[in-house]
């Protein structure tokens, strides 16, 4: 089955009419998204800040870490849910455009930076507890992620403006 | 009013925002980060002040933490929102989502002055254990139902606007 047919298909499913034939889904399923996306890219920066060591000097990587990377993981499900009923509207729009596809890259890239991220600063939790910033690697990989998120977001918002590409 | 909109839609600005290449998908998209990162931050703030999470640092270190980072963000969004604004001034001021829009950020806007002025005066003498007064949450609660609202009318207007 080629990617064609398989958007032919699912265009055809009960679930892509209903998202489709209904004016309020579409627009509040982008709306949840993008309060999801405000909740993951608000946290990583505060997690980043911390890393640098502008904010919370008080408290540690480590407090900040556990304060915010769940959150980050518990909203990454609703925004595949979300997601993946967009993309049943409107299969091909989505699937078949490079900006998409670059998009899902970023988001993989951006997951493994958060789970090293959270690796590393529990890592340094044992080694050497350091109240002031985040050791040199774990500064590198916040602004990586960080910086994967803005991406992310861009790709996002062109994936309407690359029709067909 | 609608005078001085068609004027700025008719200005060089307007003009090249509406018609010269990416511009507006650029300002568009840097307008979107801003927004995520300053609602993320409100969100974070309403969160603890509503007493759900993070209990155990205290608010006013909290809102220390995310708080510059919205006047930062919400400054590039008010910036890229005007100039996003100019291209189609007469359009959006006729689309009611647009003006509810601004509505719901005139009461959220409101809301945190009424706090930080009343409940919140010396709120960064709360200790981490400190019972915070029903004020507080009803204010954290308000902010945080309209910040979902005006993401949800601003979504809105890409929908229903007509150019």
């Amino acid at each position: 089955m080629s990617l064609h047919e398989f958007c032919l298909w699912v265009e055809k499913t009960d679930l892509s009419m209903f998202v489709k034939s209904n004016d309020w889904v579409v627009p509040t399923l982008q709306t949840i998204h993008i309060l999801c996306v405000a909740i993951i890219l608000s946290s990583i920066l505060m997690m980043t800040l911390r890393i640098i060591g502008i904010i919370g000097k008080d408290e540690s990587v480590q407090a900040f870490a556990a304060r915010f990377l769940p959150w980050i993981w518990y909203t990454i499900p609703t925004l595949a849910i979300g997601g993946l009923l967009q993309i049943s509207a409107e299969p091909e729009r989505s699937l078949s455009n490079k900006i998409f596809q670059t998009k899902m890259v970023l988001l993989v890239a951006a997951m493994a930076g958060m789970v090293a991220l959270g690796r590393k600063i529990h890592a340094a939790a044992g080694e050497a507890p350091s109240p002031a910033a985040g050791t040199i690697q774990v500064k590198f990989i916040g602004m990586i992620v960080f910086s994967l998120w803005i991406a992310i977001i861009a790709a996002g918002r062109w994936i309407a403006y690359a029709i067909g590409l | 009013m609608e005078q001085f909109f068609q004027w700025l839609q008719d200005s060089p600005l307007g003009v090249a925002v509406r018609e010269q290449g990416n511009l507006f998908p650029v300002f568009e998209t840097i307008h979107v980060i801003a927004i995520t990162i300053a609602v993320g931050c409100i969100i974070i703030m309403d969160l603890r002040l509503v007493d759900l999470v993070w209990t155990k640092r205290p608010v006013g270190r909290v809102i220390g933490d995310a708080l510059p980072a919205v006047w930062v963000s919400f400054g590039i969004a008010v910036i890229t929102g005007v100039l996003l604004f100019t291209s189609h001034a007469v359009n959006y001021w006729h689309d009611a989502w647009f003006v509810w829009k601004f509505v719901f950020m005139a009461m959220a806007f409101v809301n945190q002055l009424v706090f930080h002025a009343l409940t919140g005066k010396d709120l960064n003498h709360w200790a981490a254990d400190f019972q915070l007064p029903v004020s507080a949450k009803v204010a954290g609660a308000i902010s945080l139902g309209l910040w979902v609202v005006i993401v949800a009318c601003g979504r809105m207007i890409g929908f229903t606007m007509e150019v």
